[in-house]
């Protein structure tokens, strides 16, 4: 039985394939997530719950922008910080599919809760 | 008991030719998984499909679907061509039944070489994870 997607799901396991079949390193940091770019619940779960087990998060949308997401290392009092207030801090950067980051975009520190795709959409817009 | 484990293969190393020992430390060099990447499927939050692999050729691959459980991350299936004792153009998968491994079966796919191979694999777990979980 055959899946149905939306167009940001087929984005990211296009983008997740291409990666995996790539030679050569296709420039992802080791590890990430392939996450659709979809403004809903479920994408501000499944995005959180990766950051929360360390993993940096690539948000694949249907156009050619990827978002990606870093949880940055920090000190314990910085950590005990985050966990109070619900919230991970990350280094946010885009890029266009087969290229390095966007130079003229850079990346940017953010502390985010758990509906960030919803405040970071804007800024991509 | 740790020593007598860390001599008997300190003595297994010692006998091995000089040749052999450097054409296993390059092989384990070569086909180390060093790239892993996740992608949630489409449909739930607790189902993803993660893959290794060595960049360096030849490639060996693992592509598995795991479901979220209290303990973590479970592995349903596996597929892949990393094995000591086989080429690496066998591409097989292994079931998992409470947490065992089970013996090898073909993919349910004609594969031409391992990239084709590793893109189908992940096409068919995203399709079908539903019958696979």
């Amino acid at each position: 039985m055959t899946t149905m997607r939306t167009p940001a799901e087929n984005a990211a396991l296009s983008a997740f394939i291409d990666a995996a079949v790539h030679d050569d390193d296709p420039g992802y940091p080791n590890g990430a997530a392939f996450i659709a770019w979809q403004e809903t619940p479920q994408t501000d779960r499944v995005l959180w719950s990766y950051l929360h087990e360390g993993r940096p998060a690539v948000i694949v949308g249907p156009n050619d922008l990827e978002l990606l997401i870093e949880p940055l290392p920090l000190g314990r009092l910085a950590r005990l910080r985050n966990d109070i207030f619900r919230r991970i801090t990350v280094q946010v950067s885009y890029r266009r599919k087969e290229e390095p980051p966007t130079p003229d975009i850079p990346p940017v520190r953010a502390d985010i809760g758990r509906h960030a795709l919803e405040r970071l959409a804007p800024v991509a817009a | 008991m740790i020593w007598a484990a860390r001599s008997a293969r300190s003595q297994s190393l010692a006998s091995r030719p000089a040749g052999r020992l450097l054409r296993d430390a390059v092989r384990f060099t070569a086909l180390k998984k060093d790239r892993e990447s996740v992608h949630p499927v489409a449909g739930t939050e607790d189902v993803q499909i993660l893959y290794r692999r060595s960049s360096a050729r030849p490639v060996e691959y693992a592509v598995l679907l795991q479901v979220r459980t209290a303990k973590g991350w479970e592995t349903r299936i596996v597929a892949d061509n990393s094995h000591a004792d086989r080429h690496v153009d066998e591409h097989h998968c292994h079931r998992y039944l409470a947490g065992e491994k089970q013996p090898a079966e073909p993919l349910p796919f004609e594969v031409a070489g391992t990239n084709d191979a590793v893109a189908k694999i992940i096409r068919w777990l995203a399709d079908n994870w539903r019958e696979l979980t």
